[in-house]
C-alpha cells in the first residue's frame, strides 16, 4: 500500500506530492489544481539561514522579506519549508506582510529554541510558498539581553508545477474530480 | 516530553556587592523560569567571604540556595550535579537572580538553563 502523503506530516520532513501527482494548494479562498513535474530536496545549509541581525533586549526585527526563498512563476514553483531559529528568539512567519501562519483568532504562535525541543522533526513549523508570495519574517528577542544574530534556518523540498488552470471552493468538488490529490495550505485566505 | 528542556543561558562576569546591597546577576527572559546549573567565581575580597544568590535587590534580597563559602584568593566552581532543582520563576517585581556577600567582590559567572 502507497505511503499516504500530507501536508505537516509527522516525522522527518517527506515530499507532501511525488512527480506526476495532483496537489491542491489554498490561495485565495479556494483550491487551486496543480500537476508537480520536479521535485528536488533543499537541504539544511548556510544558504537557508536568514540572520535578521542584532537585536537589542526584547527588540523586534520587524517584517523583513525572504527574497531569497522567492521561487519562478513560470512554470510554477513551490517551497515546502520546515524552519528553527539558530539564536534565542521568536520567529513569526508571514506569507505577505498582513498574513501570519498559525494564527489563532487572539494570539499567534511563534517558533522559538523550544519547538525544535519538544517537536525535534519540526512538522509543526512546516509552511508551503508558492511561487513569489512574499514570505516575511518578524524576529523578537525576548531576553533582557542583546544578541549579535538572529539567524532562522529553513530547510525542505522544491517543486517545479504545472498549473492545470482549475480551481474549486470546496474540498468536495477537489475529491470528485481529483480523488487522489493532496491538499497543501499556502497563505492568502 | 517526559521531561522538559531548556536553553541554556549565561550571565556576564558580576563583582558581588556587600550584604544589603545585592544587584542582579541574570535577569530572566520574561515567561520562563530559570534553574541555576553552574557558577564559577573567583575571591579577589582580600578575605574570606561567604556569597549568596537570591532574589530581591539591596535590602529585598531573600536567598534561595545556602552561602556559598568562598576563600580569598581562589577560585571555585559548583557544577549541575552539586544544585538541586530550584526553580526561580520570572516576575514582574522579581525579574532576575541577585547576589551579595559578606564581603564584596566575588567575581561570578552563572549558566542558567531557562524553561519555557
Amino acid at each position: 500500500m502507497a505511503e499516504r502523503l500530507y501536508a505537516s506530516k509527522a516525522g522527518d520532513i517527506d515530499p507532501v506530492a511525488l512527480v506526476n501527482e495532483t496537489v491542491a494548494i489554498w490561495l485565495k479562498a479556494r483550491w487551486h489544481m496543480y500537476k508537480v513535474t520536479y521535485i528536488e530536496p533543499m537541504p539544511k545549509s548556510a544558504g537557508l539561514i536568514f540572520d535578521q541581525g542584532a537585536l537589542a533586549a526584547l527588540a523586534q526585527s520587524g517584517d523583513i522579506r525572504l527574497l531569497n526563498l522567492d521561487q519562478q512563476a513560470k512554470p510554477s514553483g513551490m517551497v515546502q519549508l520546515r524552519f528553527y531559529p539558530l539564536d534565542d528568539i521568536q520567529v513569526e512567519f508571514k506569507i505577505g506582510r498582513s498574513e501570519s501562519r498559525f494564527a489563532a483568532a487572539n494570539v499567534v504562535a511563534q517558533v522559538d529554541r523550544f519547538t525544535i525541543l519538544n517537536d525535534p522533526c519540526l512538522h509543526t513549523t512546516e509552511v508551503f510558498i508558492l511561487e513569489d508570495n512574499s514570505a516575511y519574517v518578524n524576529c523578537t528577542n525576548p531576553t533582557a539581553y542583546a544578541t549579535a544574530m538572529s539567524r532562522v534556518q529553513f530547510f525542505g523540498f522544491r517543486y517545479l508545477l504545472k498549473d492545470i488552470d482549475k480551481d474549486f471552493a470546496t474540498p468536495e468538488d477537489v475529491k470528485q474530480n481529483y480523488p487522489n490529490v493532496v491538499f497543501v495550505p499556502s497563505g492568502s485566505d | 516530553m517526559a521531561e522538559r528542556i531548556g536553553i541554556r543561558k549565561t550571565s556576564a562576569v558580576v563583582a558581588s556587592p556587600v550584604t544589603g546591597a545585592a544587584i542582579a546577576l541574570y535577569n530572566i527572559t520574561v515567561g520562563r523560569s530559570a534553574i541555576i546549573r553552574r557558577i564559577i567565581w573567583i575571591n579577589a575580597c582580600g578575605g574570606n567571604s561567604n556569597l549568596s544568590l537570591g532574589q530581591g535587590l539591596a535590602a529585598a534580597f531573600a536567598a534561595v540556595l545556602p552561602a556559598i563559602v568562598t576563600l580569598n584568593g581562589l577560585d571555585g566552581q559548583l557544577n549541575e550535579w552539586d544544585f538541586p532543582q530550584v526553580e526561580i520563576p520570572y516576575t514582574a517585581a522579581l525579574p532576575a537572580i541577585t547576589l551579595e556577600s559578606t564581603v564584596a567582590g566575588i567575581n561570578v559567572l552563572l549558566e542558567v538553563e531557562e524553561i519555557g
